[in-house]
């Protein structure tokens, strides 16, 4: 989850507590645990909260990137390069525009029919296939279209 | 591979698809892209075409040469300094271009996997599979290698059809891609994808059959040049950029869109799986075929020796580039240059010129020579 209130890049990761959805079958919402970090890359930003949380990140099953319209309006080809280059992020990752800082858009985001917030957003975008109203955006499309000469890329806008 | 052993006609054809295939899973497919763009599809028809006719032309040779091979056909044509040359140069062929390739997908597994592996760790896994295999005997490596190429060409087949949703057939136009001489004339240098072609000249005494040469080498490359063309569609199709992002196993790149719904996901881990058995399967018969040169030319007689031996050089050879940067210019520009001249040039050369001599030969002897 990335925004840019500052020159350096603000990355938000959220993930859910572990063993949190294994403890409890009920239909409480797993807890998950949001933590913001500012560096001047991605992979600094992704070492630094290796540092803090004392274990090492895998993002293989991160199910989707939130970047904030600031951002991506200043550019963001380089972060998109960087996160192409990253064998652990899988083309079917979303990619989100959101209208606010995108700690802001995670912190508000708060599944009512869905325990895990990490099959959420990977469901949300599906909705597409049923309603006109969303766009199943991949960062695996968005990226090949970024680098196409006679494309436009797209991604989802949204506010919380 | 020991003088007894006889290999039938789809364990043969087997055989040189196996080292098309291993190509394709590593590298060849973004070379061919890099060099020739969106007229990648008609390069690869063009040029599987010229390599038929190479081929066809190659069978015809070698029939004046029953049960012969390339060593033989050289120490008949300019004697043991002319045989033990072209030993030596395909025993490089063999040893060091295994080392390479086994450098890049060992480099390309430690950045998917294994990020914090040294990677001499993943080489010497490979070897030992070699050293056992080849211990096992040939007949071992020709049998498992009839299991496992099926299903490696299935799964480049499964990737081009389960990708179907993710193509964009526009990306084959322009068809000419750079034109009409960088696509035809000098996209004719990548007749050296078809360097598998190399066990062509090494087969003939082990076939069962040799009167099926002609089929074998035929099949094996019309298969190679489909399997090409699939791999390069698929990549073509996907990717619009492939020139500027993914370095390491472009296919692999390509198998990471496949997804059957929600539950199944993630099956370039299978992909990969599959690949690493092929990935065995190639450097064991390198090996074996290696050691068999080796034998012919300096008749040493203990065979385990020269298989830990051309193990021990291909660990070693596999460890001399510096970075994935001397692997990958070692395993495009040096191994194209090196397939065109040794496979197509210098052999060619050979056969034509063993062929006119054993003409001579017959015309002053009147030998009895049928064709």
């Amino acid at each position: 989850m990335i925004s840019g209130d500052t020159n350096e890049l603000k990355v938000t990761f959220e993930f859910t507590k572990p063993n949190s959805s294994g403890e409890s079958a009920s239909s409480e919402l797993a807890p998950t645990i949001i933590n913001s970090v500012e560096a001047t890359s991605l992979d600094s930003a992704i070492n630094l909260m290796n540092t803090y949380v004392s274990k090492e990140i895998n993002l293989s099953h991160c199910k989707a990137i939130v970047i904030s319209e600031s951002l991506a309006a200043s550019g963001i080809s380089k972060l998109l390069y960087s996160l192409m280059n990253k064998v652990q992020i899988r083309p079917d990752t979303n990619i989100i525009i959101s209208k606010c800082f995108a700690k802001d858009f995670i912190q508000n985001t708060q599944p009512n029919l869905e325990n895990l917030v990490a099959k959420y957003y990977e469901i949300a975008p599906v909705s597409s296939e049923y309603t006109g109203y969303t766009v199943n955006a991949t960062i695996g499309d968005f990226f090949n279209q970024f680098s196409c000469q006679t494309c436009q890329p797209t991604a989802t806008l949204r506010c919380y | 591979m020991s003088q007894t052993t006889k290999i039938g006609n789809i364990e043969a054809i087997f055989l040189i698809v196996t080292i098309m295939i291993n190509h394709i899973i590593l590298n060849l497919p973004k070379f061919l892209l890099d060099k020739t763009h969106s007229g990648s599809l008609l390069n690869i028809i063009f040029i599987t075409l010229i390599v038929l006719g190479i081929v066809y032309f190659i069978s015809k040779l070698l029939k004046r040469f029953p049960n012969m091979d390339i060593l033989d056909i050289s120490e008949f044509l300019g004697g043991k300094i002319l045989k033990y040359t072209i030993g030596i140069l395909f025993m490089i062929y063999f040893l060091f271009f295994a080392g390479v390739f086994l450098r890049s997908f060992c480099e390309s597994i430690k950045i998917i996997y294994f990020p914090t592996t040294p990677v001499m760790f993943l080489i010497i896994f490979f070897i030992i599979g070699m050293m056992m295999t080849n211990r096992l005997g040939t007949n071992a490596i020709i049998r498992a290698n009839l299991i496992f190429i099926p299903v490696i060409l299935f799964t480049i087949i499964l990737i081009f059809f389960a990708n179907i949703g993710n193509f964009t057939m526009q990306r084959m136009f322009p068809l000419l891609g750079n034109g009409i001489m960088p696509t035809f004339l000098s996209g004719l240098s990548n007749i050296f994808a078809f360097g598998g072609i190399a066990f062509l000249y090494f087969i003939p005494p082990y076939l069962k059959d040799a009167k099926e040469f002609k089929k074998i080498a035929i099949t094996s490359v019309i298969l190679s040049g489909i399997w090409l063309l699939f791999s390069i569609a698929t990549l073509l199709f996907i990717f619009p950029s492939i020139v500027t992002t993914d370095e390491i196993l472009p296919l692999y790149f390509a198998s990471r869109f496949i997804q059957f719904g929600r539950f199944f996901q993630r099956l370039d881990a299978a992909f990969l799986l599959i690949w690493i058995i092929s990935m065995t399967s190639y450097l064991s018969i390198t090996l074996s075929f290696a050691t068999n040169i080796f034998k012919k030319v300096t008749s040493f007689k203990y065979p385990y020796l020269i298989v830990y031996g051309g193990c021990l050089i291909v660990f070693l050879l596999s460890l001399i580039p510096k970075n994935y940067v001397q692997v990958h210019f070692l395993e495009t520009t040096i191994y194209q240059y090196f397939v065109l001249s040794l496979i197509f040039a210098i052999s060619l050369s050979i056969l034509i010129f063993a062929t006119f001599k054993r003409r001579k030969q017959i015309r002053v002897k009147g030998d009895g020579f049928i064709e």
